[in-house]
């Protein structure tokens, strides 16, 4: 058993916590991660050299950040190879590009924490300069200490929505506008289950609380219209809940539509997927614990199921505990059901959080035909529904093949998710019986610079 | 019960082509696809129109079939993205010299003259790009590249509109004599025919085995790597005789590389996997041949399932089993630039049992009982 | 060319790191992406190859690979997930060339 060579893809809360479960089990996992740091997203750290402290960081995660940084760091049994991209999976084989180098990662156990994206709806004017999502707009406050602009309007339905916004007025930008695109009425359906949920559903309410003790305007039921401007975001246009037109000024937009599994990688090694009508999108099957379809191969975190840091730690220990189980640790019983004892008592607050930022479908389905729907080769709306008129694609894959769209350096990350409503829109079909785009190797661009070094270093 | 003249097993290219050409001669034809139109290699091949350095046995076919992608829009009514840009197989040192010379001794041997040899300053000229090393290349002027999905289904279209029956996705189960013809079990329910058509490429054994011709065909997958978009530096398709290599940039700017690298083909399970295990080499080669490249991000990957023959020639003709199946598959990775003639082959030997073109070294007959093992 | 998009909000007191956008000498700090060295002194990283206007990156965490810059060099970076580091030559326009894209 001590000898299995266990790999494990990301070092966000899942990876980190199950690297330092298996560590301490006497096991010397190996953790691969793009970032130059541990952290992940959520508890991405800032680089060398910044000074601000852990709660401007991270606010009420600001404990739990310091702590899995800490433990994680002091952990010498765990080999983190930072600045290691994961860009394919050829059997028990990893290909990766480690500082911009090639090398080969063997494992006899993988555990899969690839996280999550924002997930996003085109929208006119949104590959102008100034329009990022609400993730992105939040790394360059937390990684960069940046804001997008000097006025920001924020929107979208997000639980990042409200956290990103008041994150920016606190440390000193200008916030526009918070606009949401879920009515009123289903937020507060939502209500109840978010205030039963302890602390996590009461957050975004001191988040909203925060924004209101600023003047910040938090609108409900919004339609955006377009991202105003030419060479720039000079303004933002969207209707109001009845219909009427407004438009902002500002010079930067961030919005989101909450999260989107990273599971390229989960794909290329086999993993099953099912859709998940809570979370509205494809996930890698998992079983209790954490197993996926794939002999060997374990789940945890946003990159299986969107659930945030606090489940995908759990998440993370869970998988950890069942590699160990399945290396013939039979101690492992009691822990295990802990896990998922933790991991059910979120599932109403989960709920809740699905129906509080509910993803809008009927906006994906209605973006105009002259918006570019896919950002890397700039092919429109319009043009993927042409293409879906003519050759009558069955599912996404297929009409990636008519129409370049999802074939892009992104392949389909940014937008599958819209183009699948469209599809299934032009079908008249639940979005699901348009299928899920299969990834393909790499995941990511690989420079052909890396392997001309390697090839000389070889000859 | 469903009848047609012809059911043909396999929406390829030359399934396609079949279809198209049967319905030119007015005979009814049901195509029976487990997939959909251009699934696995005719969907996903580097989209090569090449005469270039062809197998002897082919150049007849490859010049038939040629003279067809010159009307091609007249055919299928669509111009399938082909441009005739031209294919050149560079050498690179010594032995890819010797190699061109022998091809030349051999292909004006046989009466042709579409392989033309031109010297560094000539290619240097055609292909700015490519580097100083190149001793030189054959050249073929009129051959160039299509889109391979586009050209496949523009076949189907065309076979449909003229009244072709496509069944997608449908399984076809092993034909069975009934009476004088034939039945084939789908999906769908049976269909009998006069005649059978086995166009199932990689799955194109399996057909023959069941009628008592097992072939030593193998599965493979053929490997492609796509760039992300750059500026034209590249028009003609170019290899090499002294590497295994294809290099081709799209219309659209991305540069696709290919050249035989094979990975692991899962026919029952209907999947290819893309394998870098040796990527390096292949970009070792890209880089030689194109420093530019070096600037290059490789951002896509495909490979589609293909039926390889041993001696790397189809398997095209009657069957010698069952009469009234004819097989057309095991095209080993090349035979997209044969689509068009292919189906009018197979609509001839339907129709009369003979072709005009020679079609013997393709026949199934070669793989029978020891001849194929005496023979290698 | 429009103005600096990024606004810096915090974190000043930085070393700082000499690069050049477009041939015009920037000064970037110690620990800034090429993104936020280049946006906090000019509009955009890019300009689309597909002819539809300049963009200024989108997800910053390296997945919406809209980012890649081109550097005098001839090397392409991600911007969002690469450091600046002194004497990088950045081009943010379209010229052409053979790697342009």
């Amino acid at each position: 058993m001590r000898s299995d060579r266990i790999v494990i893809v990301g070092a966000g809360p899942a990876g980190m916590r199950a690297a330092l479960v298996l560590a301490g089990a006497g096991l010397n996992p190996v953790v691969l991660d793009e970032a130059p740091a541990s952290g992940g997203q959520i508890y991405r750290r800032q680089p060398r050299g910044f000074t601000r402290a852990y709660d401007k960081l991270y606010g009420f995660e600001a404990g739990r950040a310091r702590a899995l940084h800490a433990a994680f760091d002091a952990d010498n049994r765990i080999d983190h190879r930072s600045g290691t991209l994961v860009w394919n999976i050829e059997g028990r084989r990893l290909q990766t590009l480690h500082d911009g180098r090639p090398e080969t990662v063997e494992f006899d156990r993988l555990l899969l924490a690839t996280g999550a994206m924002d997930r996003v709806i085109p929208f006119p004017g949104w590959t102008r300069p100034g329009v990022y999502t609400l993730g992105g707009a939040q790394v360059a406050l937390k990684h960069q200490a940046c804001a997008i602009g000097r006025r920001v309007v924020f929107f979208g339905a997000s639980p990042l929505l409200p956290l990103v916004a008041s994150q920016y007025a606190a440390a000193g930008a200008e916030v526009a506008a918070v606009l949401d695109t879920t009515p009123l009425r289903a937020k507060l359906a939502a209500m109840p289950g978010l205030l039963a949920g302890g602390k996590t559903g009461w957050k975004g309410l001191v988040y909203l609380a925060r924004l209101a003790a600023r003047r910040i305007p938090y609108r409900h039921g919004i339609t955006p219209v377009a991202a105003l401007g030419s060479e720039s975001v000079e303004g933002f246009a969207y209707t109001d809940a009845s219909g009427r037109r407004h438009e902002i000024e500002c010079d930067a937009i961030a919005f989101g539509y909450g999260l989107k599994s990273e599971w390229q990688l989960a794909d290329l090694a086999g993993c099953g997927f099912e859709f998940d009508a809570g979370n509205y999108q494809w996930q890698v099957v998992a079983d209790e614990a954490g197993r996926s379809t794939v002999p060997g191969v374990y789940l945890a975190g946003d990159g299986t199921r969107i659930g945030g840091a606090e489940l995908a730690e759990i998440a993370g220990e869970r998988a950890a505990r069942a590699i160990l189980t399945d290396l013939g640790d039979t101690g492992q019983g009691a822990a295990l059901a802990a896990c998922a004892r933790r991991i059910g008592g979120q599932a109403r607050l989960r709920r809740a959080i699905e129906r509080a930022f509910p993803f809008p479908a009927p906006l994906a389905r209605a973006i105009p035909d002259d918006c570019i729907l896919c950002r890397c080769e700039a092919v429109t709306a319009g043009e993927f529904r042409a293409s879906i008129d003519r050759l009558a694609p069955h599912d996404v894959n297929r009409a990636k093949a008519f129409s370049r769209v999802g074939m892009g350096r992104c392949q389909g990350r940014i937008c599958g998710p819209a183009a699948a409503e469209i599809l299934a829109a032009a079908r008249g079909v639940e979005v699901k019986e348009a299928g899920r785009l299969r990834s393909q190797p790499p995941v990511k661009p690989v420079p052909v610079a890396a392997f001309a070094d390697a090839a000389e270093d070889a000859a | 019960m469903n009848t047609a003249d012809v059911i043909v097993i396999g929406g390829g290219i030359h399934g396609c082509s079949t279809a198209l050409h049967c319905r030119l001669r007015g005979l009814s034809v049901v195509v029976v696809e487990k997939d959909h139109v251009a699934r696995h290699a005719s969907g996903v091949n580097a989209g090569g129109v090449r005469r270039l350095n062809r197998h002897p046995a082919e150049i007849p076919l490859a010049m038939a079939s040629a003279a067809l992608w010159q009307r091609i829009e007249d055919l299928v009514h669509d111009d399938c993205g082909y441009r005739q840009t031209g294919q050149i197989r560079v050498a690179e040192g010594e032995p890819g010299l010797a190699a061109i010379a022998a091809r030349r001794r051999l292909v004006e041997g046989l009466g042709y003259s579409h392989e033309q040899w031109i010297g560094p300053e000539e290619l240097f000229e055609l292909v700015p790009a490519i580097s100083r090393h190149c001793l030189g290349a054959l050249w073929t002027a009129d051959d160039g590249h299509a889109d391979p999905t586009r050209t496949t289904r523009a076949f189907a279209r065309q076979a449909a509109a003229l009244g072709a029956e496509f069944l997608t996705p449908c399984r076809a189960g092993m034909p069975r004599r009934a009476g004088g013809g034939w039945q084939v079990p789908t999906d769908r329910g049976t269909f009998s025919g006069a005649q059978v058509v086995n166009c199932a490429g990689a799955w194109g054994g399996a057909v023959a085995a069941a009628l008592g011709e097992p072939v030593p065909i193998e599965p493979i997958a053929p490997m492609m790597l796509v760039t992300a978009r750059m500026a034209p530096f590249v028009d003609p398709v170019v290899a090499s005789f002294d590497r295994m290599i294809s290099f081709k940039q799209s219309p659209n700017g991305s540069v696709v590389i290919g050249g035989g690298w094979r990975s692991r083909a899962e026919p029952d399970a209907n999947r290819a996997h893309v394998e870098f295990g040796e990527l390096h080499r292949l970009i070792g080669t890209t880089l030689d041949l194109f420093p530019v490249m070096r600037g290059a991000r490789i951002v896509r990957s495909w490979a589609g399932i293909e039926g390889a023959m041993p001696d790397a020639i189809p398997v095209i003709g009657p069957s010698m089993t069952a009469p009234g199946v004819i097989h057309a598959f095991g095209f080993s990775a090349h035979g997209f630039q044969l689509g068009p003639i292919g189906g009018a082959i197979v609509a001839d030997l339907v129709e009369s049992g003979a072709t005009s073109l020679p079609i013997e070294p393709f026949s199934i007959a070669r793989f029978a009982g020891q001849a194929w093992r005496e023979a290698s | 060319m429009s103005g600096a998009r990024f606004r810096r909000l915090a974190e000043t007191g930085r070393p700082r790191v000499a690069i050049t956008v477009d041939g015009a000498p920037v000064e970037a700090m110690q620990g800034d992406t090429l993104m936020t060295a280049i946006l906090t002194a000019r509009g955009r990283l890019r300009v689309s190859e597909f002819g539809d206007g300049p963009r200024a990156g989108f997800c910053l965490m390296g997945a919406c690979q809209d980012c890649w810059v081109r550097l005098e060099d001839g090397r392409r970076l991600r911007a969002c997930t690469t450091f600046a580091e002194a004497g990088m030559a950045i081009l943010t326009g379209a010229e052409e060339g053979a790697d342009a894209f």
